[in-house]
């Protein structure tokens, strides 16, 4: 034989050994990889965005009035006073030419303004006609690549001013049918508005300048589809026109906006917010807020949040969801009283005037430039300058985003076009955004929301963790209260006072409660628990208040009975003599439900907690998920609860008996005491598994997002928050993102409160490991 | 001395330095001679509402016992047909459920809930009538209950039955209905198999189309090369045609004809309140006479519905019909995780219990284990998605399917995602339990074959672990059982509600782990949550749940019963 035979077995065994360790240790450290990695998914969340100048600066043309750049960033236009030019951005050459289209003889562009948006240049010419033109550029694929071909196509030509005097502002939109709406300051400072219909004809021309008293309009700007006219003037005040009646504009609103004259102007993605930014360096957000006209037609006055409205008076109130909250009292009445434009937030880092606002064609950010060349990137939603950009260029005439919200162009005073680019992955986050209150568009104060997802690209998301945290606390708390006394009370009856026969069948039993799929509990608990609950709530109410009476009736008997039985009966029989007692307290209880019900509550208790108290009972409420995540958790602590008190020293217990405690005093001065450490790392796991509990919440609760502790309505819980929305998050997303920093929170909670339980039971464990 | 601690204990129980004063308490009950004495000092209103506490938990746990096994099992008996005559029209089906509702005039009143069925007549299935408004009850013997693939039960009464030009009336139809739906029945499985025929002569066909749509595919990529092999292509596509043209087309004939002689059987339905419904037999289940039927006709019914649940596909958007591919898929899936999870779980308690050093670092490990054990499953189902589904399947899919994308093959949720996920779920249970199946191992075996010269690891293989697999075979049945009813982080890694072909099939390579699957929780989840008539789902989501539940049930019993042996030995071999 050869020598290496005989080594085999310690060859073998060094093997062995290698591969166990290394893979031991390897499985360990990935299994602890984990939550690393799901913390690195959520990471890019706290990365900012950044924006930097591209690398060419583009020759200009002379008196350059506009510029964009398309989709794939490839080709950017200036337009001219008469031309408008094609570049390539990669090399600054020019790829195409075209004169401006719809000029007469001798004329030339005074003004123009470009939407990346709907792609529409609207120019007012120096003889005061508009043209609206769209520029396109589409995308063809050849043997080289794609090529993207830039083409204009015109769409309406209008006179607006009848003296034919250059144009000062223009502003236009038009909708799906072709129908156009155009706003212009002419030359002598009227405000013209135009509507011209889908064949081309201009059917109204009005002039909305007298009710601006002596201001001056500075800056013009229409929501899509040309339903509002915002008009900035030089002192600051902003005018609304309502246009959704295109033939009569109606002035809707005014407002005193800003210290200085209104220097640029633009609609948020969505129409429902106006970024104004002025010569004083000012930008703010403004949106309307809904203001509320509470009318008391009651007899007796009535308090609304400290104010005294007393019979048949009213107040005006911002509204703070009256109407759902006096939606019991149809006495109160309240209604709309009107939606001002209100100042929602600012953005104080220009110090010179702001010249240009360009609005992200995604999502609610947007961007302003100031001269002296401050660029600054911000987010409404989130109320964030995500990046201040200091650049050479004195000021811009023009100001927009790429369509993918990738890039932001602008244009000099010499009509140079620059390119920035824009890494801007997550911009609606931020600290304040998931963890604080936020003044939603829409809503009429800051508030904590959870909405992730909306029907439309214009849906601001609402992303606030807070409601979350509210309802995972929310069934956690409902779930503990409901199981900490059933599983500890149940466990220490059957580890000391029921006899050991008794024992080797429940411990067991409640083991598999254990093994219970939570699918199948969150089934049952909405399908079965929680319809019945809804139905027979008088019936069950009167049920559980009984059953103490019941208990109370069987220890009264009990006592009554001769002390020689009571003195042969072996412990554990209690619970055989109580049962008839309780079955029949809960017989009275139910049949006595929809009488008392009737008697005490009108007949229906829940509309009678409605009518009163002003409370809204939810199928699937907190109650029922308090009872299917207890029934989830009960097991957990009840299994750990009873080992920790059978694991006491039966020495203690002699002891005690010995000295003539009864079973009671044992259990409750010997017992608990002994067996705390254990107890409290039970109820620590079974908070853990609460807190993490999916499939219950997800399928016992009605899964609404609110704040509020009532244990009549649902919640929706950070897990359940994961499971729903995950699926349809897109990958890399914000939402992806904010989801998983969601699961880092959960994971961190719960591991936190399973490390706290292991160090504090081990600790209690060492001071009571002395007998 | 330790008793003389102990009864310091009994009487300073907080062990804090509030002695005196829980000792004064104490003497002062025991002190007391009032009559009630002793009811104070045994604590009895304490000692009975704890053992009310426990009664409560067993009610909760029986009472769900019960009623999936009452739901679950009622389901499938064939329950007797009342027809009742209303204000509102006559209307047949079995009583589902009674209560005590309100009327019109807000007095309490007796309801009953009726499955009435024909939701294409009525739109709806159940419906509930006040007993005031019912002015007859009957139950008619010649009551028919119609199962169709399609819109649920028919209720009503058999009229005629119709095969071609022969049409049988009266008593005679139902004599003759079950043969004919059997013919029906047989007629479509043979223009399946028709089918099936046409599609495996087309082949070549097929396999030539599917190389000119990927060449094209490629040409619009600018593939030169592609783009010359489409002329070739097309040509032989053209010469297969025409070769595979009579064949092809004499199957489609055979077919036809059969379609047509199926279509000639077809069934004069009436419902309860006169309407007539014609029914296609191929269309039909099964139907039945509950009421004229005999206990063992009602069983073998209930049998073969019971069968029909287990081994069939799911109808109706999973509320009818079986649950097979639910089963199949979690016990496929429950495999797939046991094979990754019980060599990583060994391994790993291996190194714990007999490699590791006692130190901080085994106590850390240990407690990460223990910790990663209180996980929220549904963070392992963020990180399956993050890790394997976006990770490692969008490296394989960039890797090896280039081509298909941007649609994924790996680098979207599938059975073998989901079982991994499921793995490392699981890896704590398996890794706990080994280590108890190792330590129950006594200390004089492993020293005795080290003394006779084994080296660790032939100890270990030959002395440890076969006397440690009870620990071992706990874990992984305890993991199984917990794999089986997890749901949450299934539904992130690739479980669906319907999909249209298993992971297992003859199509090479015979597994397709990439698949979506579907899986008897999800099932429950998902009708129970998402159809759109979940009144008429329940019954089956009760029978899904009972499945499950005893299939979790039976594994943790088994689980339990090995356990209690493995400690017998181990309180044996430790005396």
């Amino acid at each position: 034989m050869r020598q290496g035979w005989q080594l085999t077995p310690r060859v073998w065994d060094g093997l062995a050994r290698y591969f166990i360790v290394g893979g031991g240790v390897t499985l360990i450290l990935a299994v602890l990889a984990i939550l690393l990695f799901i913390m690195k998914e959520a990471l890019p969340l706290a990365g900012g965005a950044d924006v930097s100048p591209a690398e060419s600066r583009f020759p200009g043309i002379q008196n350059a009035l506009a510029a964009g750049i398309d989709e794939y960033q490839e080709i950017g236009f200036v337009a001219g006073s008469e031309e408008i030019v094609f570049y390539r951005l990669s090399d600054g050459s020019v790829v195409d030419r075209a004169v401006q289209p719809s000029l007469s003889q001798g004329a030339r562009v005074a003004v123009a303004t470009y939407d990346p948006r709907t792609r529409l240049l609207v120019t007012g010419s120096t003889d005061g006609r508009v043209a609206v033109t769209r520029v396109d550029f589409t995308v063809r694929w050849q043997e080289t690549g794609r090529v993207i071909v830039p083409r204009l196509r015109a769409h309406a030509v209008a006179l607006l001013d009848s003296l034919q005097q250059p144009l000062q502002q223009v502003v236009g939109d038009r909708d799906e049918d072709g129908a156009i709406g155009l706003a212009t300051v002419t030359a002598s400072g009227e405000l013209v508005y135009a509507y011209i219909d889908e064949e081309g004809d201009v059917t109204t021309l009005e002039r909305l300048e007298s009710t601006l008293a002596e201001r001056h309009p500075t800056r013009l700007t229409l929501s899509l589809a040309a339903e509002l006219l915002a008009v900035g003037t030089d002192d600051g005040t902003l005018y609304f026109w309502s246009l959704v009646d295109a033939e009569s504009p109606q002035l809707e609103d005014h407002v005193n906006a800003a210290e200085s004259r209104i220097g640029a102007l633009q609609f948020l993605l969505g129409d429902q917010s106006l970024i104004v930014g002025s010569d004083g360096g000012q930008v703010s957000v403004w949106f309307r807020v809904r203001y509320v006209r509470v009318e008391n037609r009651t007899a007796e006055s009535v308090e609304v949040d400290g104010v005294e409205i007393g019979p048949n008076a009213s107040h005006v109130f911002l509204d703070r969801d009256y109407g759902r909250r006096f939606a019991n009292r149809p006495a109160i009445r309240v209604q709309t009283a009107g939606r001002p434009w209100t100042r929602v937030r600012s953005f104080d880092i220009h110090t010179n005037a702001v010249t240009g606002i360009a609005v992200s064609p995604r999502g609610k950010g947007f961007a302003s430039f100031s001269a002296g060349g401050r660029l600054g990137l911000h987010n409404s939603t989130s109320g964030r300058s995500l990046n201040i950009l200091e650049t050479e260029i004195e000021g811009v005439q023009s100001f927009v985003f790429a369509p993918r919200a990738d890039a932001l162009a602008g244009l000099d005073a010499d009509g140079g076009l620059h390119v920035w680019h824009v890494d801007n992955p997550h911009p609606e986050t931020g600290a304040q955004v998931l963890f604080g209150k936020v003044w939603y568009e829409g809503y009429s104060r800051p508030e904590y929301v959870w909405q992730s997802t909306g029907g439309t690209e214009e849906f601001e998301p609402k992303l606030s963790l807070v409601p979350l945290f509210v309802g995972t606390l929310k069934g956690t708390l409902y779930a503990m209260v409901f199981s900490i006394p059933l599983s500890i009370l149940g466990a220490l009856y059957l580890s000391q006072l029921a006899t050991p026969g008794l024992r080797s069948i429940i411990k067991p039993t409640v083991e598999l409660m254990a093994a219970v799929p939570s699918v199948v509990v969150g089934f049952l608990a909405a399908l079965w628990l929680a319809p019945l609950l809804e139905n027979n709530l008088a019936p069950i109410l009167g049920a559980v208040l009984l059953l103490p009476v019941g208990l109370g009736a069987a220890i009264g008997t009990w006592m009554l009975l001769p002390i020689t039985w009571r003195q042969t009966a072996r412990p554990g029989s209690e619970l055989l003599f109580m049962l008839p007692f309780l079955v029949a307290a809960i017989l009275v209880g139910v049949s006595l439900g929809r009488p008392l019900e009737a008697g005490l509550f009108g007949g229906d208790i829940r509309q009678w907690l409605y009518d009163t108290l002003a409370i809204r009972y939810d199928q699937r409420n907190s109650i029922i998920v308090g009872i299917a995540l207890g029934f989830a958790v009960i097991p957990i602590i009840f299994s750990i609860c009873e080992d920790a008190m059978s694991s006491v020293p039966p020495s203690l217990t002699s002891a005690a008996f010995a000295l003539g405690a009864s079973r009671w005093q044992t259990a409750l001065h010997v017992i608990l005491p002994a067996a705390s450490p254990g107890i409290f790392a039970a109820v620590m796991l079974g908070l853990g598994r609460a807190i993490g509990e999916t499939m219950i919440v997800l399928m016992a609760t009605g899964n609404t997002p609110i704040l509020d502790l009532s244990p009549f309505n649902g919640m929706r819980t950070m897990s359940a928050a994961i499971a729903v929305e995950i699926p349809e998050a897109p990958h890399g997303g914000t939402l992806y993102r904010v989801l998983f920093l969601t699961g880092t929170l959960l994971f961190l909670f719960t591991f936190l409160i399973n490390t706290g339980a292991d160090v504090v039971s081990r600790r209690l464990r060492k001071r009571y490991a002395q007998f | 001395m330790r008793s003389s601690s102990a009864q310091m204990e009994i009487e300073t129980p907080t062990a804090g330095g509030h002695g005196s004063g829980e000792r004064r308490r104490l003497v002062a009950v025991s002190g007391r001679r009032a009559p009630l004495a002793g009811f104070w000092r045994q604590g009895l209103p304490a000692v009975w509402s704890s053992g009310f506490m426990l009664l409560c938990v067993l009610a909760m746990l029986a009472g769900m016992l019960v009623l999936t096994l009452v739901r679950g099992l009622g389901h499938f008996w064939p329950s007797a047909m009342l027809q009742i005559e209303t204000t509102s029209g006559a209307f047949l089906g079995p009583v589902r459920d009674t209560d005590v509702g309100r009327d019109a005039s807000e007095a309490a009143s007796e309801r009953l809930q009726l499955k009435i069925g024909n939701r294409d007549l009525y739109g709806l299935d159940f419906r509930w009538f006040d007993s005031a408004a019912i002015q007859s009850r009957s139950h008619p013997q010649d009551a028919v209950t119609v199962e169709r693939e399609e819109f649920g039960n028919f209720h009503g009464y058999l009229r005629e039955v119709r095969v071609g030009e022969r049409v049988v009336a009266g008593d005679a139809a139902w004599q003759a209905l079950d043969a004919e739906i059997n013919a029906a029945r047989e007629l479509r499985h043979r223009g399946l198999e028709l089918d099936g025929q046409y599609e495996k002569t087309r082949k070549p066909l097929s396999k030539l189309e599917q190389k000119l749509e990927s060449a094209q595919r490629q040409a619009r990529a600018r593939d030169d090369e592609a783009s010359a092999r489409i002329p070739e292509l097309r040509g032989a596509i053209a010469t297969e045609k025409e070769r595979l043209a009579p064949v092809l087309q004499e199957i489609a004939a055979q077919r036809d004809g059969l379609v047509a002689e199926r279509l000639a059987r077809d069934a004069l339905f009436e419902a309860a309140d006169g309407t007539t419904k014609q029914i296609q037999l191929d269309e039909i289940v099964r139907a039945y006479r509950p009421n004229s039927m005999s206990a063992p006709a009602k069983v073998g019914l209930y049998v073969a519905r019971l069968w029909e649940f287990i081994f069939h596909e799911p109808r109706e958007s999973n509320t009818e019909g079986g649950i097979f591919p639910a089963l199949f898929g979690t016990v496929l899936m429950v495999l797939l995780m046991t094979i990754a999870v019980v060599p990583l779980g060994i391994v790993a308690a291996l190194y714990l219990h007999e490699y590791a050093r006692e130190g901080p670092v085994l106590r850390a490990v240990r407690l990460a284990v223990n910790n990663l054990a209180g996980v929220p499953s549904i963070v392992f189902g963020m990180f399956g998605l993050a890790f394997f589904v976006y990770g490692i399947g969008g490296f394989i899919d960039r890797t090896f399917y280039a081509e298909a994308l941007p649609a994924p093959t790996f680098g979207t949720g599938g059975i073998l995602w989901a079982s991994l996920t499921l793995a490392l779920l699981t890896l704590p249970v398996v890794v706990v339990a080994t280590e108890e199946g190792l330590a129950s191992v006594p200390s004089a075996n492993r020293e005795g074959a080290l003394a006779l010269g084994a080296t660790k690891w032939q100890t270990l293989w030959n002395v440890v672990l076969p006397q440690a697999v009870p620990g071992i075979l706990t874990g992984v049945i305890l993991a199984i059982s917990r794999a089986a009813g997890e749901v949450a982080p299934l539904m992130l890694t690739g479980v669906v509600k319907l999909a249209p072909s298993l992971p297992l099939d003859g199509v090479f390579p015979f597994a397709h782990l990439e698949r979506k699957f579907m899986h008897l929780g999800f099932h429950i989840y998902d009708v129970s949550m998402q159809s759109p008539n979940v009144e008429a789902a329940k019954p089956m989501v009760y029978s899904t749940t009972l499945l499950l539940l005893l299939l979790v049930v039976a594994l943790n019993t088994v689980a339990i019963v090995v356990r209690n042996r493995m400690r017998q030995r181990y309180r044996g071999a430790a005396i």
